[in-house]
Order: structure tokens, then C-alpha cells, then sequence
């Protein structure tokens, strides 16, 4: 898919990825490098951030750290090993986040922490941890982007995700303010909000069976992880004076 | 309105018994009396009519095993035996000190050590020249040394108001001293050498390493090879007591280590959840265990070398027979005139014009608060010889009338010393008193503008103010400090914490990320964070702290490398030299220096007496 983009669309441009060994980070990964974009890999977990790295197969163009998003330290050492090799950075993908849902009277606050922490506060670190670099690219009259990538919070379907749309919603809300505060400094802010459709059922108890829940409902969508990689590309190889602010992304066969 | 409850402390003017006073005063003074009481006894004892000193301290003792018999008069067993106790306490140490203390860092301990050795030479030369020509020249041993024990008793009597650096000088020079007299005993007083029973030293000393190579951490079971030891010195001619020397120096110092103290609290935390004896058990090794074996024998011993071997000592060989004729004889030899010339006079000349040199062509070993006039004062109390100088004494001389007038000497030299010192100190102290009558008041008052303030300075009865570091793990205190004033206190106190960065390379660091996190209003949060972290040597755990403490890491890294709050870290540093203190933490309360205990309980316990006092002048009673 990413062949319909131009090789080397992003060539010279650094794109860090929080959440890069995820479901939607990996096609994210794979389509930027395909797009000549030098890349560094955020994720949790270094054996996975290994293979990850094995598979793009671009050499010294990608560089991992290991961190996680809710540490402000790791975060902060991941930005110094990015710029001790890059220099700068000058696009951020935040695509780190958790999920879990049940009917709200079952749910667990654990479970809520969790995705505070990983979703909204972890995106807030990440984003501020870059913010300074962001701005001096931007300051260079040269393209800058933050893509947030967020969910779609008012889908019918997902009434079981009550917490989880609370804090996407946050995170739009979070876009768009940031928007006006970086837009005239020329920081481009997007967040791309994958809907995926997928019906919940009331019978699952979705707390209990987390992974292969996911697993479930990731196969079971018909909207597919490269398509959202490919809309990141998008936003980030876009001229300068024109931002793909807000993107709702659906099935089409949802409707 | 609310009435103010009645003040729950105790009335504030409290009855001070004799007995709890003995109990309050300084250990150091407390040896020194106690070592005074038993030279007097003996003093007294040896001049009642009869012969009964003389004879009790001959009585033989000994253990018989069938044929094999082992006999010494009770004199020897204490200077042999009970003195092994006492050297080996000493070079325990001396240890210490080499390793982890004053003598680690050269140019700290080059003045004092420097000092030491001339204290050694001069008074020795002094001696050997009065003396020249006559047998008693072998008698040199006996002014070289310095009495530890009393000589730090009277600083603590009578330097009361002196910088402390001034006790940490003697300390450093009573230390090196006590090496030169052991190596001049070891060297010099050992005769009828017979090198065969050094295996059995030879195999205690291996036996006592193997052990601290094995990890063998219990005390007692070091006792049986430190028994074989002596022995083996003992038979071998060279003197027994030096059996104490050659163990202490193997026994393992160290540190506490982390991992120890981490293991140690795992087992008292488990104790405290299930409080069986074995629990117990083990809580109370994992704690021994943390601490190492030399600390461990020094602080057992130091009751018994206190209370036990020096008084036993000094009532064993200070009873001189002074009559007319005794005195007559003495003041009319060289010997008595060599000691006192020597310890008195040799001391001061060495120690004062080494120091003066020294500090001349090293400018900066000397601590800015030591001048010399306290050296000089110090000199004078280096005089007092007594314990060693009396154990030389019966190594020197054979002949009782020799005996006699050494021991006439060395207590004349020690008295003369001790009332000179003395008289020397009390001209200072006066002086001192003149010239900072604040010293143990804080110089700079509490000052909202400036100090971060938990608490409301317009509300407060009591302010508190604090100066401390982060360096050592041990003022972990804080935090808990921290929350005391808060909930405990509430509105009546003001806390305030300034800095006395240590020598640690990181500590000015350290306090200066403590003040940048100040711009983002976590000062104290920064703190709390910082004192988990301790003892910070790494920037990095600088760093970590910040981000616990939910700071934006760019702007504290900003405020950091600029130093922004460098001018209070200065202030501070500065306040805190003029004031004399020299180690963390400190408290004022109510800007009188805390003389108390620094655990945070003695420190809130002192602030609630406080607050209780100021609460009553403000209530008056009906």
C-alpha cells in the first residue's frame, strides 16, 4: 500500500514512534521507513523492538530504546539517544495506548488507572519530552508534525468502552488546543481516529480475557493497520502550509 | 473562639538530679573521669601504711592443666593481658580512621599526622638529652605518647566552645600518636626474642584471615585464634599486647552496604509481620551482618576499655609511694625532670611549630576555623602522657627506684599538662565568647523571601530551621521530618530547609537541582525525592528524582546548568561555615542550635517542648 506513495517522500526527515512494537505501530513503522523517514522505535519490550528492527531492515537508519511511555526518565532518555544519533526530530507519532472495556459497573479501576496513565498522561510526557525539538525544526521553516493517534469516541458500537472513549475524547480535545498553540509557531498537530467497528458483545468479559480479546477483535476488523500508517505519511508529507488536522477513519463497510 | 487545650508537656523548668547530669555529659569526659578516679585510688592506696598495694598486685595467678602451668602476677595480667584488650581497641581505630574516616584523605590528615610524628621525635630527644649519659636514657619510650582517653576527656571539659574541627585534629593526632608508641613498644621494650612460638601466632592470624576470607561475620568466634595468638606472642618475648594490635588489623571494615542494609530491613520488616524468636533471629544477624565486624569489636569493647581496663590499669600502675624522700629523689633526677621536660615542654614545641610549618608551606591543610592559638592549647593537653607513658615505664626500668621516679615524672607531667591546657583553654574560651557570642545561634533568621516555608510564618510559635544534605542515606529522617511538621504541628510551626552541601562531589549539585525545582514549586517534593535517591553519586539519580517528583525535566534542566538557585545554596554554604557546623543535619529551633539526638523523633520531641513553651508564655496562666 505504501507503494502508492512516493519512495523517499520523508527522506530526511526523523520520525520518533512511541508505541512502535503495537498493532497500528508496526504498519506505522514499516510504512514511514518505506517512505525514507529515519527512524526511532519506542516500545516497552526490547526483544520485540529487535525483531521489529530486523524486519525494516534499514540499517542505520533506525535506531530503538527501549522505554516506557509512563516513565518521564525513559521517555526523556529515548529523546537523548534520538538525538545523540539523529540530531533532531522532527516528526512524532504517539500511537502507545491500552485498551480495555466492560460494562461500567464491572469495570476495574486498575484498569482505568492503567489506560490514564498509558493513554493520556504517557501522551502528555511523550509529547512535551519533544515538544522543544518540534519547535526549533519548525523555528527552521522546516516541516514539523506531532500525529496523536486516537479512537473514535462516540461510535455506537462501543458502549462497553466507556473510560477508554472518556480519555480519547481527551486526547481530541488535547489535538486541537495544541493545535492553536503550536499552528502559528508551525507545529503541525494531527490526530488520525481509527473507528473499527467492531460490535461488542455483553456476554464477553472482556476484563478477564484482555489479549485474546484483542486478538479477537483485530481480526474480526475490517479496517487494517496499514490504512492508518498510510494517513500518518500522508500528514506528515503534506507541504507545509496545509494540515490534515482531524482524520476519522472507518470501515467502509460499517458505514 | 477556641480555647488553646492546656499544654501536655512536662513543666518547663525540670529538676536536674546529679545522676542524670553525670549521664549528660560527654562519653569522652566521662572516660577521662573515670581514668582519673582509678590513678587517684592507687594514688591513695599506695601511700596508706602497709605494703598492700605492693603486695596485692603481686599475687600470683595462674591456670594449671596437670603438668602444664601458666602463672603471671596480676599486675602482668593486666598490663599483659587486659592491655591487649585496650590496644587492640585502639588500633580498631586507628583502622577506622586509615580507612573510612579523618586519616582516609591525606591532605586533611597530613597536619595532624605531621604533628604526631614530631609530638614522637621531639619529646623523645628532649629526654634522651637531659638524660644522656645515664641508664635511664632507655626510658625515651616513655614520653612519646599521648594519653587518648584523657587527653579527649579534657578537650570535651575544657574546649567546650572550640570549633569541632579542633576535637577531629586531636582525634586524627591521638590516632597517629597511638600507631608511633605501638611500633615504639613493638621495636623498642621487646627483649629474650625467641622466633618459635610465632607459628602459633603465625596460624592464629591465618586462622582469623581464613575466617574473614569465609564471610565470618559473628564476633565470639574470633575469641579462640585470638586466644592462640597471644599465647604465641607472649611466649615469643615480644610483648603480649601487641597480640591486640595484630588481630584488630585483620578484622574486615567496610561500609554499610546497600545490599546489607536492604536485606536487613527485608528481615525486620518480616519480623514485624510475624514476631517468632526465629524471625528475631534472623532480623538480628542480618543486622549484625550489615555492619562490619571491626565496628562491631569496637563498640563492644569500648564499655569494658571505658569502665573495665583503663581505671583497672591505672589503679594497677599509677600507685606511686610519694614520700618526702621519694619526692626529694625524684625532683632531683634527670629521669623525673627528662619525662616532664619531654611530655610537657617536647610536646608543645612539636606539635605547635610542626603545625605552624606545615601549614605554612601547604597553606589550606589547616581547617580555617583551628588557628593556632587553639593548637597551642592543644599541644599543652598532648602532655598528658599517662597511660602509655606508665606502660613504657615498666617496660623501661627494672629497678624500683628508677620505677618510681618515672612514674613521679609521668604523673607530674600529666597534671602539669592537664592544668595548663586547661588554663590555656579557658583564656580562649572567654576570647571566643567575646568574639561570637552567637555561636550555636542561627545567623540568619527564617526569611520567607528567600526560605521555602512549610507552614505560616505570621501564624507560627515555633520556627524550625534546618541544614542538611543529601549525601548519606542515614537522613532518611527527613521525609518522615517533613510530614511531622505538617500534620503534627500544623499551623504552629514554620519549617524551613537550607543547605550545608558536604564534601561529597555531588552534593552542591545536588542542592542546586533541589533549588531549580523551587521555579516550578516543588521544592520540597524535589527533596523528598532526592533524599529516596540518597547517597546521590550519580547525576542521573539527580535526574530520576526530578521526574518523580513530576517535574517538566527540559525547564529543570534549564534552571539546573544555569544555577539559579546557586546565590541561596551559597548563602547557605557560607552561613553554616560561619556558624561552625560542619555536619549535616542540623536543626534550629527557634533559631537555637538542637544539642540533642538528630533522629527525627528527638527533633520533633524537642520542637513540641517548644511549641508548648511559647504556648504558655502566650497563655498566661489564670
Amino acid at each position: 500500500m505504501s507503494d502508492q506513495l512516493r519512495p523517499g517522500i520523508l527522506a530526511g526527515r526523523v520520525a520518533v514512534v512511541l508505541g512502535a512494537t503495537g498493532w497500528i505501530g508496526r504498519a506505522i513503522c514499516h510504512d514511514l521507513t518505506d517512505a525514507g523517514a529515519d527512524l526511532v522505535l519506542v516500545g516497552r519490550n526490547g526483544e520485540r523492538l529487535d525483531e521489529l528492527q530486523r524486519e525494516l531492515a534499514a540499517g542505520d537508519r533506525v535506531l530503538s530504546a527501549i522505554a516506557d511511555v509512563t516513565s518521564q526518565l525513559q521517555v526523556d532518555d529515548a529523546r537523548a539517544a534520538a538525538l545523540t544519533r539523529f540530531g533532531h526530530v522532527d516528526l512524532l507519532v504517539v500511537c502507545s495506548g491500552v485498551m480495555t472495556g466492560s460494562a461500567f459497573e464491572d469495570g476495574i479501576p486498575a484498569d482505568w488507572a492503567e489506560m490514564i496513565d498509558v493513554n493520556l498522561r504517557g501522551l502528555l510526557h511523550a509529547t512535551q519530552t519533544f515538544a522543544d525539538e518540534l519547535l526549533s525544526a519548525a523555528d527552521r521553516d522546516l516541516p514539523s508534525d506531532i500525529v496523536l493517534i486516537g479512537a473514535v469516541s462516540t461510535d455506537q458500537h462501543t458502549s462497553h468502552l466507556a473510560v477508554f472513549n472518556a480519555i480519547a475524547a481527551a486526547n481530541r480535545q488535547l489535538a486541537r488546543t495544541l493545535r492553536h498553540e503550536y499552528g502559528p509557531r508551525g507545529l503541525r498537530v494531527h490526530i488520525v481516529e481509527p473507528g473499527f467497528g467492531v460490535e461488542n458483545s455483553a456476554d464477553r468479559d472482556v476484563a478477564t480475557s484482555r489479549a485474546h480479546e484483542r486478538h479477537a477483535s483485530r481480526d474480526a476488523s475490517t479496517l487494517k493497520p496499514e490504512a492508518i500508517a498510510s494517513v500518518v505519511t500522508l500528514a506528515a508529507a503534506l507541504p507545509r502550509h496545509a494540515n490534515l488536522a482531524e482524520v476519522l477513519l472507518l470501515p467502509t463497510d460499517r458505514g | 473562639m477556641t480555647t488553646i487545650p492546656t499544654a501536655t508537656g512536662r513543666p518547663a523548668a525540670r529538676g536536674r538530679r546529679p545522676l542524670e547530669r553525670l549521664r549528660r555529659i560527654p562519653e569522652a569526659l566521662r572516660g577521662a573521669l573515670v581514668l582519673f578516679a582509678g590513678a587517684l585510688v592507687a594514688l591513695i592506696w599506695a601511700n596508706l601504711p602497709g605494703a598492700g598495694y605492693d603486695a596485692f598486685w603481686h599475687l600470683p595467678l595462674g591456670v594449671e592443666l596437670g603438668a602444664l602451668g601458666f602463672e603471671l602476677d596480676l599486675r602482668h595480667w593486666v598490663n599483659d593481658a587486659l592491655m591487649a584488650v585496650f590496644f587492640a581497641h585502639v588500633t580498631l581505630e586507628v583502622r577506622r580512621e586509615l580507612e573510612l574516616g579523618e586519616l582516609r584523605d591525606w591532605r586533611r590528615a597530613s597536619v595532624p599526622a605531621i604533628a604526631a610524628v614530631a609530638g614522637l621525635l621531639i619529646p623523645a630527644l628532649v629526654f634522651v638529652a637531659i638524660t644522656w649519659g645515664t641508664d635511664a636514657v632507655g626510658g625515651w619510650g616513655i614520653v612519646v605518647s599521648t594519653d587518648t582517653a584523657f587527653v579527649l576527656g579534657m578537650l570535651a571539659l575544657v574546649g567546650r566552645v572550640m570549633p569541632p574541627q579542633l576535637r577531629i585534629f586531636l582525634v586524627t593526632l591521638a590516632v597517629a600518636d597511638d600507631v608511633g608508641a605501638l611500633g615504639v613498644i613493638a621495636f623498642a621494650y621487646t627483649d629474650d626474642f625467641d622466633p618459635l612460638p610465632l607459628v602459633l601466632v603465625v596460624a592464629g592470624l591465618g586462622a582469623i584471615a581464613a575466617m574473614r576470607l569465609g564471610g565470618v561475620w559473628r564476633g565470639p568466634l574470633y575469641l579462640l585464634p585470638s586466644i592462640v595468638v597471644w599465647v604465641g606472642f607472649f611466649l615469643s618475648g615480644i610483648h603480649a599486647t601487641l597480640a591486640g594490635v595484630a588481630i584488630a588489623l585483620l578484622l574486615p571494615i567496610f561500609r554499610p552496604r546497600f545490599a546489607d542494609l536492604r536485606r536487613a530491613q527485608d528481615h525486620v520488616r518480616a519480623f514485624q509481620l510475624a514476631p517468632t524468636a526465629g524471625a528475631a533471629r534472623s532480623a538480628e544477624e542480618s543486622l549484625a551482618r550489615a555492619v562490619s565486624v571491626n565496628e562491631r569489636a569496637h563498640r563492644a569493647l569500648t564499655p569494658y576499655v571505658t569502665w573495665l581496663i583503663l581505671p583497672v590499669f591505672a589503679l594497677a600502675n599509677a600507685g606511686v609511694r610519694i614520700t618526702r624522700d621519694s619526692l626529694v629523689d625524684a625532683f632531683t633526677s634527670g629521669l623525673t625532670w627528662g619525662i616532664i621536660a619531654g611530655l610537657v615542654g617536647g610536646k608543645i614545641v612539636a606539635i605547635t611549630a610542626s603545625t605552624f610549618l606545615v601549614s605554612r608551606v601547604r597553606p589550606g591543610t589547616l581547617s580555617p576555623a583551628v588557628r593556632m592559638s587553639h593548637i597551642l592549647g592543644l599541644s599543652m593537653l598532648a602532655g598528658m602522657g599517662f597511660t602509655i607513658s606508665l606502660f613504657v615505664t615498666e617496660l623501661a626500668f627494672d629497678d624500683p627506684v628508677d620505677v618510681s621516679r618515672a612514674q613521679i615524672g609521668v604523673i607530674t607531667a600529666t597534671v602539669l599538662a592537664a592544668i595548663l591546657g586547661a588554663l590555656t583553654f579557658a583564656v580562649l574560651s572567654a576570647r571566643e565568647r567575646r568574639r561570637s557570642p552567637d555561636r550555636g545561634r542561627l545567623v540568619r533568621p527564617l526569611d520567607p523571601s528567600r526560605d521555602p516555608v512549610l507552614g505560616d510564618v505570621g501564624d507560627a510559635m515555633v520556627a524550625v530551621v534546618e541544614y542538611g544534605g543529601y549525601a548519606s542515606p542515614y537522613s532518611a529522617g527527613a521525609a518522615e521530618m517533613r510530614r511531622e511538621m505538617e500534620g503534627r504541628f500544623g499551623q504552629d510551626v514554620v519549617y524551613t530547609f537550607r543547605h550545608l552541601p558536604d564534601e561529597q562531589p555531588l552534593g552542591r549539585l545536588a542542592a542546586l537541582a533541589n533549588e531549580a525545582a523551587t521555579t516550578q514549586g516543588r521544592f520540597w517534593e524535589m527533596r523528598d525525592e532526592l533524599i529516596r535517591e540518597a547517597p546521590i553519586e550519580t547525576e542521573r539519580q539527580i535526574l530520576r528524582a526530578a521526574a518523580s517528583a513530576g517535574l517538566n525535566l527540559r525547564r529543570f534542566e534549564r534552571d539546573w546548568v544555569d544555577a539559579t538557585g546557586a546565590r541561596r545554596v551559597d548563602e547557605d554554604a557560607q552561613d553554616a561555615a560561619t556558624m561552625h557546623l560542619d555536619a549535616a543535619p542540623v536543626f534550629f529551633i527557634d533559631g537555637r542550635r538542637h544539642a540533642g539526638p538528630l533522629d527525627a523523633h528527638s527533633v520533633i520531641t524537642a520542637v513540641a517542648a517548644a511549641r508548648d513553651e511559647a504556648r504558655s508564655r502566650m497563655t498566661p496562666e489564670r
